[in-house]
């Protein structure tokens, strides 16, 4: 007989049963809109912002945003209340169900009569079941063990990076070992002459570079790419080689960029070499091809012409053109041993004919480049930017450096600037002497530059007072170089002054190479490399 | 690590407002004291069940009981921390000495051990969250063929062999990841869990203690404690008198009936089947050890520092395009990925080791539960089977001599 | 006592000299005081992880603010996306999804950004701002009011850059300052 209680309880099953169905199949349907996730990585809030940039003052579009925006936030805190609250109801109908099932659960008294014979124990079937259980599982380890091995097999030989101690020794790069374009234990003793003339078999403005007693070369036409070696002491031709892989077209440029003016770098192990119609590849010192890559148009509207950085593993390009709007300037950075991407960030910036440069702030290691209208440093490990300052105008092409605990940037034909890195504080700043193509160099206590009318400025390091002027009748492409205790002045026509840094002008002598020069001289022991027009001259001390 | 100049902006001069810097709140940890309060809840629930199921047989209170566990140690506590997981814990702090193991993590997974040695799974019956919950669910009994069941059973014991392997070597804490009640407990979690969890539940309206049964890694250990304990539940309160009344009062597969009388396999037979399945033990167990460590390199997957090395060479062989957040964090750092695949071999071959040693377990435990199915033990009573009986007390209400201890009517 | 009683004792015993073993094993390094989860703000790559991965509906990692380090710059970098339309709170303006930052003029021009706590879901795009072009003072932090304290914490199994880690209960937050951590 069944009492009210029991009516109860049954209704109690069906009615909380059906209310926890319900609740659950909302909260399911809820589950699927309302995610976090679809609020914070909505695709279509991104696409929306992007309109707004190119449209601002459109505004339906803004109400559009502010709309959806209201959207999804509206749903993911509905969803976060909802799921708050019906959770616990969905609890409680569940404890109603149960209370109310159990109630009307009656279990029938046992009668054995009706239950036959005992089950046999069923052994042997059990040993079947654990055996297939352990075949199951065998089978899982037999999958697992068939999944690809994917780290290498053998211990592979790690290349060690390169001590900096000889990396100093070397002139690496477009600005020498510590891009501040002087060296510090070369010295090229008065008077000088020539050891050696090698001519070089293609055109090209790039710098050479330096590696114990290799000089590296790059040449292009518009048909081959060709990076060279020379031997120092006498001037040889080691090898001349083209870049691996078909070659783009060659851009467009002007006659005083040419077709090679990137200046290679090397490691000590490879070089790295890159051209305007794109190509970048590394050579090992033998010779051979490691690698090679098409990074796509340089397309610059004088030319493309910043030299990559090295940092440890990492080959660093600064690739800059067209207007900072067009989002078209961007950094990357490839592996030195394959030349896969490490990583790749715009930079907001216009053209640019510098090249990047790492120095040591602090301990830590910083990119530093230079384009209308930022100075920007980055973090040479992963691309992120670490400061930036405003304060560059018109074309750039003179590289930072840093001298001491400046950062001196070069806006040209405006002003010379001395920055405190890290910061945006702009320490000094002068018009005087600026500057349009060669780049600053440092001895520690004064800057001297090259303007683009043959005047040599010196100016304090901490303070940017301009301390003397020396104006030549010549014209400089080159970047002014420090080599021990001489800065040299190469002039375009080929003519290198020797001016004794210090206080005040002192020249302490001249010497004609003979030749119309544009890259920046290399200074390398006891020994200088200038890079003409046609020839590479080995230029060395000719006391006795 | 990600070095940034930290400040590029000058801090700040108030000087027309004077304006002061806010300070921020921080929420307070949970005090300690409540967590020795668990402990101690832990403690008093244990001996409760103890006396509940084997002295004052109570199908009542340890339901009272069990209803209690669900909202403390389940809902109030989200379920975490528990008993199952304390497992992984200690394998974890024995076998690397950096973890600094709770010392509420080493009671919660001793105490129960220590009760079970002593008084059977009380435990399982009415103080875990997750087996008092399945319990509370059950509606409908089906019964799980013997066969069945142990063959099922032993996924338990392979469950327990993985998720101590890989504790053990740093590859994660399996049976968090795919506990299916604590979704429930917390009412939120990601849908693959809640679905499982909604499915367990669903199942253990009809099939009993699903979890527990087939699963529960700690249940092993529990049941291997309760199969040497000083006490036992037992069905009948004086002696058993074989009638039958209680055979099918068990939901859970775990009362095993007195023996049959009639015709049983020659000794012969017997014997000689013996004797093939103690030879194929060893051959068991060095299968399961050849098998744990094919398996091994697969194993380390679970570890994050293989898997960034495996990430690193598949981009670096150009296998595979694009890359992920965390291959860009390691080449951040600057390390040459040499050392990185160093490390990721070192943990594989970890992994290859306890991949063998977890073969050698799951080798070893089918082995001799072949053994022991084909050993027949003459069962002269009813009795509840000491590994795998829960102390539910559900089987006392069956037994006329309860009935007449109770004082109430006995069935004809 | 029969032989099948003596043998289950000796198992018995068998079985608490191993769990004292077990015990006297990891009590040594056991930890009295407890453990909590915490994000290490510099090692943080504001990946926006934190936000999904918790086992909670909402996460109960949220973005604190460091006054101290703070620059209150009228564009800020963690408040305003990266080319703001205009500087004002208008939603096309705004990195946080839920505008959970509010801004507050002060002085010129100096501008104060503080949390709204329950709105804030931990997805770190202000801390990305605010770190890769700011004073880098917006970071993310656990809150142990809403932290369950899982065994094992789903987002730092799912951290890329590794930086959720257990600290002790004593010293629960890792907050960023001029100075580096501070507990």
């Amino acid at each position: 007989m069944s009492t009210f209680l029991d009516q109860l309880a049954r209704a109690g099953v069906l009615a909380a049963g059906l209310f926890v169905i319900l609740l659950a199949g909302l909260l399911a349907v809820t589950a699927v809109r309302g995610k976090v996730a679809t609020l914070v990585n909505s695709k279509q809030v991104v696409d929306l912002h992007k309109e707004l940039r190119t449209r601002p003052k459109d505004e339906e579009l803004k109400q559009g945003i502010r709309q959806l925006d209201l959207q999804l936030r509206q749903g993911t805190f509905d969803r976060l209340n909802l799921a708050h609250q019906a959770g616990r109801a969905l609890i409680g109908g569940l404890v109603v169900f149960l209370v109310c099932a159990h109630w009307t659960r009656r279990p029938a008294a046992p009668n054995p009569l009706a239950w036959g014979a005992r089950r046999p124990e069923q052994s042997r079937l059990a040993r079947y079941a654990v055996a297939g259980v352990f075949g199951l599982v065998a089978f899982a380890a037999v999958l697992a063990a068939l999944a690809p091995v994917r780290l290498p097999d053998r211990e592979p030989v790690a290349e060690p990076p390169v001590a900096d101690a000889e990396f100093r020794q070397q002139w690496p790069a477009f600005r020498g070992p510590t891009g501040a374009g002087n060296a510090a234990n070369a010295t090229v003793a008065l008077p000088w002459r020539i050891r050696w003339k090698t001519p070089i078999p293609l055109p090209g403005m790039s710098s050479p570079i330096i590696w114990s007693n290799s000089v590296f070369l790059t040449g292009a036409t518009d048909k081959e790419d060709r990076v060279f070696r020379f031997d120092t002491e006498t001037g040889a031709l080691a090898w001349s080689l083209t870049m691996a892989g078909p070659k783009p077209p060659a851009p467009k440029t002007t006659d005083d960029t040419g077709l090679a003016a990137p200046t290679p770098v090397t490691d000590g192990r490879r070089v790295y070499a890159i051209f305007p119609d794109g190509l970048a590849g590394a050579f090992d010192f033998s010779g051979k091809p490691v690698w090679t890559r098409n990074l796509g148009s340089l397309e610059n509207s004088y030319g493309y012409a910043a030299s990559p950085a090295l940092y440890r593993d990492r080959l660093l390009i600064q690739i800059d053109s067209g207007d900072p709007a067009e989002g078209q300037s961007r950094l990357l950075a490839l592996d030195t041993r394959t030349g896969r991407q490490l990583w790749e960030v715009k930079r907001p910036v216009a053209g640019s004919w510098t090249s990047p440069v790492v120095v040591e702030w602090n301990g830590q290691a910083q990119l530093l480049t230079c384009a209308t209208p930022f100075i920007i440093a980055y973090n040479p490990l992963n691309g992120t930017e670490l400061w930036r300052a405003p304060g560059l105008q018109d074309d750039c092409a003179p590289s930072p450096i840093l001298a001491g605990n400046v950062v001196v940037a070069v806006a040209p034909n405006n002003a010379v600037i001395g920055m405190q890195p890290d910061t945006t504080n702009e320490l000094w700043r002068t018009s005087e002497g600026v500057p349009d193509a060669s780049s600053p160099v440092s001895d520690g206590q004064y800057i001297y530059l090259l303007d683009p009318n043959g005047m040599l400025s010196c100016l304090r390091q901490d303070t940017g007072k301009v301390v003397w002027t020396h104006a030549f009748d010549d014209h400089f492409y080159a970047s002014p170089t420090l080599a021990g205790g001489t800065l040299i002045c190469l002039s375009r026509k080929g003519v290198a002054y020797q001016v004794a840094p210090g206080a005040s002008y002192r020249e302490i002598g001249r010497f004609e190479v003979g030749e119309k020069c544009n890259a920046s001289p290399v200074p390398h022991g006891k020994r200088l490399f200038v890079r003409g027009h046609q020839n590479l001259f080995c230029i060395e001390s000719g006391a006795q | 690590m990600i070095v940034v100049a930290a400040q590029r902006f000058p801090p700040p001069e108030f000087s027309e407002t004077g304006h002061q810097l806010p300070g921020f709140l921080a929420p307070a940890v949970r005090a300690l004291f409540f967590e020795r309060l668990d402990v101690a809840v832990l403690a008093v629930a244990l001996a409760l069940a103890a006396w509940l199921a084997l002295r004052q047989r109570s199908r009542r209170g340890l339901v009272w009981l069990g209803i209690f566990s669900v909202l403390y140690f389940g809902f109030w506590r989200k379920g975490c921390i528990c008993s199952i997981g304390s497992i992984q814990n200690i394998a974890l702090a024995l076998s690397d000495s950096a973890y600094a193991i709770p010392v509420t993590v080493i009671a919660f997974g001793l105490l129960p051990l220590i009760v079970a040695l002593f008084f059977g799974r009380v435990f399982c019956a009415a103080v875990c969250p997750h087996g008092a919950l399945q319990d509370l669910v059950l509606l409908k009994p089906v019964t799980v063929p013997p066969w069945l069941e142990h063959g099922l059973r032993m996924l338990a014991y392979v469950y327990l062999g993985l998720a101590v392997i890989f504790a053990a070597t740093g590859g994660g804490f399996i049976i968090c990841q795919y506990d299916p009640f604590v979704p429930i407990f917390r009412l939120s979690g990601n849908t693959a869990m809640v679905v499982t969890g909604v499915v367990f539940l669903v199942a253990g309206i009809f099939i009993g203690r699903p979890y527990c049964r087939f699963l529960c890694p700690y249940g092993v250990l529990l049941g291997l404690a309760a199969r040497v304990s000083k006490w036992r539940v037992r069905v009948t309160p004086t002696t058993c008198t074989q009638c039958r009344l209680c055979e099918q009062s068990c939901p859970f597969n775990a009362l095993n009936p007195a023996t049959l009388a009639g015709p049983v396999r020659t000794a012969a037979a017997t014997k000689r089947r013996l004797t093939w399945l103690l030879a194929l033990l060893p051959v068991l167990v060095a299968t399961g050890v050849w098998l744990g460590g094919v398996s091994g390199t697969a194993l380390a997957r679970n570890n994050r520092l293989v898997n960034v090395a495996e990430r690193i060479q598949l981009e670096n062989t150009g296998a595979v395009t694009g890359t992920t957040d965390a291959a860009t964090v390691f080449r951040a750092t600057g390390t040459p990925p040499e050392e990185l695949f160093t490390v990721a071999r070192q943990l594989q071959h970890r992994n290859i080791r306890a991949g063998r040693w977890a073969g050698l377990w799951v080798g070893l435990v089918i082995g001799l539960k072949l053994l022991a199915l084909t050993v027949r033990r003459q069962r002269p009573d009813y009795e509840a089977d000491q590994t795998r009986c829960v102390a539910c007390a559900r089987c006392y209400r069956y037994c006329p001599e309860e009935l007449k201890r109770l004082g109430l009517p006995v069935p004809e | 006592m029969n032989r099948r009683d003596f043998m289950r004792g000796a198992f018995r015993g068998a079985g608490l000299i191993g769990l004292s073993g077990v015990l006297a094993g990891v009590i040594r390094r056991a930890n009295a005081a407890g453990s909590v989860w915490q994000i290490d703000p510099w090692k943080c790559t504001a990946c926006g992880r934190c936000a999904t991965e918790c086992v909670l509906e909402q996460s109960a990692a949220k973005c604190v603010h460091s006054f101290d380090m703070c620059g209150y710059c009228q564009l800020c970098t963690g408040y305003f996306e990266p080319q703001p339309n205009k500087l004002n709170t208008a939603a096309e303006n705004q990195l946080c999804p839920t505008g959970a930052i509010k801004r507050q003029f002060i002085e010129d021009p100096y501008y104060e950004y503080t949390i709204d706590e329950p709105l804030c879901v931990g997805c770190s795009k202000c801390v990305k701002g605010c770190t890769m072009f700011g004073n880098g003072s917006l970071h993310l932090q656990i809150r142990h009011d809403r932290c369950v304290n899982c065994n094992e914490c789903s987002i730092a199994r799912a951290c890329p850059a590794d930086a959720i880690h257990r600290v002790p209960a004593a010293q629960p937050y890792l907050f960023k300052s001029r100075e580096g951590h501070v507990g």
